[in-house]
């Protein structure tokens, strides 16, 4: 990780969704979205956002917009502090922080053109006049391999791969620092999606941008990301960079994620018969460490225990009490 | 292992067009494979290439007045299935035939228990009266792995979860041990570490049963790790077909070579570090044309003039690599390399 002072820092981020039920719409639980974040990302870097449904990874990348309220926890942007701004603060900063979604054939208004849906973004932060914008939207077409005379077509006339590009142009129009890519790959078949990592890249290499890509595809993690941060029911359990995350996982669970992943080659070895059991509900997460009911390492202070999330040598964090001082505390705190 | 039997499904120049309002739809445009009991066929390929219709028409699961052309013989058991009219293939389906689909939410019907969805078969196809049908679907709910079967069976899919879901559904296919398993992107829904306990039941299933299986999906990955042999879809043909290893370690069409060439490799960056992925340019053709060409050629790098002339037949590379195509990648009798399309 850079020693530079992070684009954007997360601290705490928390956000618990209650579940209503019964006549009186009580409440009857509480779902542990997002459970005490701790991330950050610097200028031109990808931070890898990794694990299965469930853990919390969406939600984090719409509680650091604020697309959701969080309920607690702190989100700084350039050292400064997102939740404590006005309205009209915020909006200024959002035009830095941008949202790629996942579906493009759901996230473009099929009755605008394609030109229309960008200079919207334009609209709303009162950037420039009508020709300043359609010339920036054609320089935007055409950085993310589309031609300027596209903008005035409408969204279904685009294959997926095109419509991806469109929504990574409405993002990028406004020149942001960050962009947070929420499943941008998913709906894209292969052939496509190599055009589309290209492009992330590139854009990434021209203009500087930071990344928060958010996938459960973990090759394709591997690929964009330079950390990854894996998350099981809303918290952070590893993170380091990639190249450590991908061949040297630490916690058990980054273990059993990479181990569960086909591969290419036929010949490599299956490691699928130590995987155990289905992830908890997230409004019943286990005691202890959140994974202990599926780790085959677990030992009795993971069941009593939370672990926290510790600096190892070598860099990478990882919360699990099979590494570092955790574990002999944990272990003080039973004799006592 | 499986190759001296005889197939227990056999696939001969399968046709299927589709109604739509462009006029017929080529969904299935001559596709020949076969199955042998115990052997895995992994059918691969992106959306639109003809893979899940190739299973639907195989189970006569497409409406009869959607269907505007269909040819070829399906052999299952001696019988040509294309042939059957549908109070034949019913006893066949569900029964012989086993079937897995993506969604197991909208596959299983949300009003009936668990017990009585497994037992619907066995009391159909096998005759048992439902008392024994519920005490062999508490025994075949044990068997694919969900726990405390004897509670589940009375359970509704609704409150299972996705994973349990999807092994009520394997339950319910093998009910009737079948010969034959068509499992379409049986765990394209669940998350990376069911989808590996899913593929683990699914081929325990296939050696316990003798089973055929046809794995349709579009992760190359699954088809690695879980088929014998590997056929690759593009535009409602099969472009190449062959064993498993042979093909992923020497991809003979530019479009299987491309592909895999396109995805990332899990653990490749402490070695290559930040690179670009190899794109195929441009995108499917339109299945609504009729086509006296490859449909590959326009996105292909090795095209020649054959290749706008006529549909490449299928040939040989080497015995039992079969490949449409007038400029394969890996000749005849040399030596296979795994570097391709660069």
């Amino acid at each position: 990780m850079t020693s530079e002072a992070p684009l954007l820092k997360v601290r705490g981020l928390t956000k618990h969704f209650i579940v209503r039920g019964g006549l009186l719409s009580r409440e009857v639980g509480r779902v542990r979205a997002v459970d005490g974040l701790d991330i950050e990302v610097s200028s031109g870097r990808t931070l890898g956002l990794v694990g299965e449904s469930g853990c919390g990874k969406s939600t984090a990348g719409r509680l650091i917009l604020r697309l959701i309220e969080p309920d607690a926890g702190e989100v700084q942007f350039e050292g400064r502090n997102l939740q404590a701004n006005s309205a009209a603060e915020m909006r200024r900063l959002r035009r830095n922080m941008q949202f790629v979604f996942q579906d493009p054939f759901a996230s473009l208004n099929p009755r605008m053109t394609v030109g229309e849906i960008i200079e919207e973004a334009l609209i709303v932060h009162g950037i420039g006049t009508r020709e300043e914008r359609r010339d920036r939207i054609a320089t935007t077409l055409r950085s993310v391999g589309l031609r300027p005379e596209m903008m005035d077509r409408y969204p279904h006339e685009f294959s997926g791969g095109q419509r991806q590009r469109i929504g990574i142009a409405r993002a990028l129009v406004l020149e942001p620092k960050l962009i947070i890519a929420d499943e941008p790959l998913s709906a894209l078949d292969v052939s496509v999606q190599a055009s589309v990592m290209n492009l992330m890249q590139d854009i990434q290499d021209r203009f500087g941008i930071a990344f928060i890509l958010i996938a459960h595809d973990l090759a394709a993690v591997e690929h964009l990301s330079d950390d990854v941060a894996v998350m099981y029911l809303g918290r952070v359990v590893e993170i380091a960079s990639a190249e450590a995350i991908y061949s040297e996982p630490k916690h058990p669970y980054t273990r059993i994620l990479l181990a569960s992943v086909p591969s290419l080659d036929p010949r490599a070895p299956r490691n699928w018969s130590r995987i155990e059991g289905e992830i908890p509900s997230p409004m019943r997460p286990p005691s202890g460490c959140p994974f202990h009911t599926r780790c085959p390492s677990r030992m009795d202070v993971c069941s009593q225990k939370k672990p926290a999330l510790q600096t190892l040598p070598d860099g990478a964090r990882v919360a699990c009490h099979l590494y570092g001082e955790t574990d002999i505390e944990a272990a003080r705190e039973l004799q006592h | 292992m499986a190759a001296n039997r005889n197939p227990v499904l056999s696939v001969n120049d399968l046709v299927v067009h589709l109604r739509s309002g462009d006029g017929p739809v080529r969904a299935v445009d001559g596709v020949s494979f076969d199955i042998c009991p115990g052997e895995t066929v992994g059918l691969v390929g992106e959306s639109g290439s003809g893979k899940s219709i190739t299973a639907l028409s195989i189970l006569s699961l497409i409406p009869r007045n959607n269907i505007g052309f269909r040819a070829g013989r399906v052999l299952f058991d001696g019988a040509d299935l294309n042939t059957m009219s549908d109070s034949e293939v019913r006893p066949i389906r569900g029964n012989k035939i086993g079937m897995i689909f993506q969604e197991p939410m909208t596959s299983l019907n949300p009003v009936l228990t668990i017990g009585k969805q497994i037992g619907e078969s066995l009391v159909r196809h096998r005759g048992m009266s439902s008392r024994d049908a519920e005490a062999e679907a508490i025994q075949l709910l044990d068997r694919v792995g969900i726990p405390s079967a004897k509670e589940r069976v009375r359970e509704y899919p609704h409150q299972l979860s996705g994973g349990m879901r999807q092994r009520a559904m394997i339950a319910i296919a093998i009910a009737c041990k079948p010969k034959l398993l068509i499992a379409d992107e049986p765990t394209t829904a669940l998350d990376v570490t069911i989808q590996a306990q899913i593929l683990e039941l699914i081929d325990e299933l296939k050696r316990e049963l003798d089973m055929g299986v046809l794995m349709i999906t579009h992760n190359f990955g699954v088809v690695a790790q879980t088929a014998d042999r590997t056929a690759v879809m593009y535009a409602g043909r099969i472009v190449e077909q062959a064993d498993t290893t042979s093909l992923f370690d020497g991809p003979a069409h530019p479009y299987t070579a491309g592909l895999l060439a396109a995805m990332p490799r899990l653990g490749a960056k402490a070695s290559s570090g930040r690179h670009r992925l190899k794109e195929i340019p441009g995108i499917v053709p339109r299945l609504t044309e009729e086509r006296s060409y490859c449909a590959f050629a326009a996105r292909c790098n090795y095209r020649v003039d054959a290749c706008l002339r006529a549909q490449p037949d299928i040939t040989l590379t080497t015995a039992g690599h079969q490949v449409r195509c007038y400029a394969p990648q890996a000749p005849v009798g040399q030596e296979r390399v795994l570097e391709t399309g660069s």
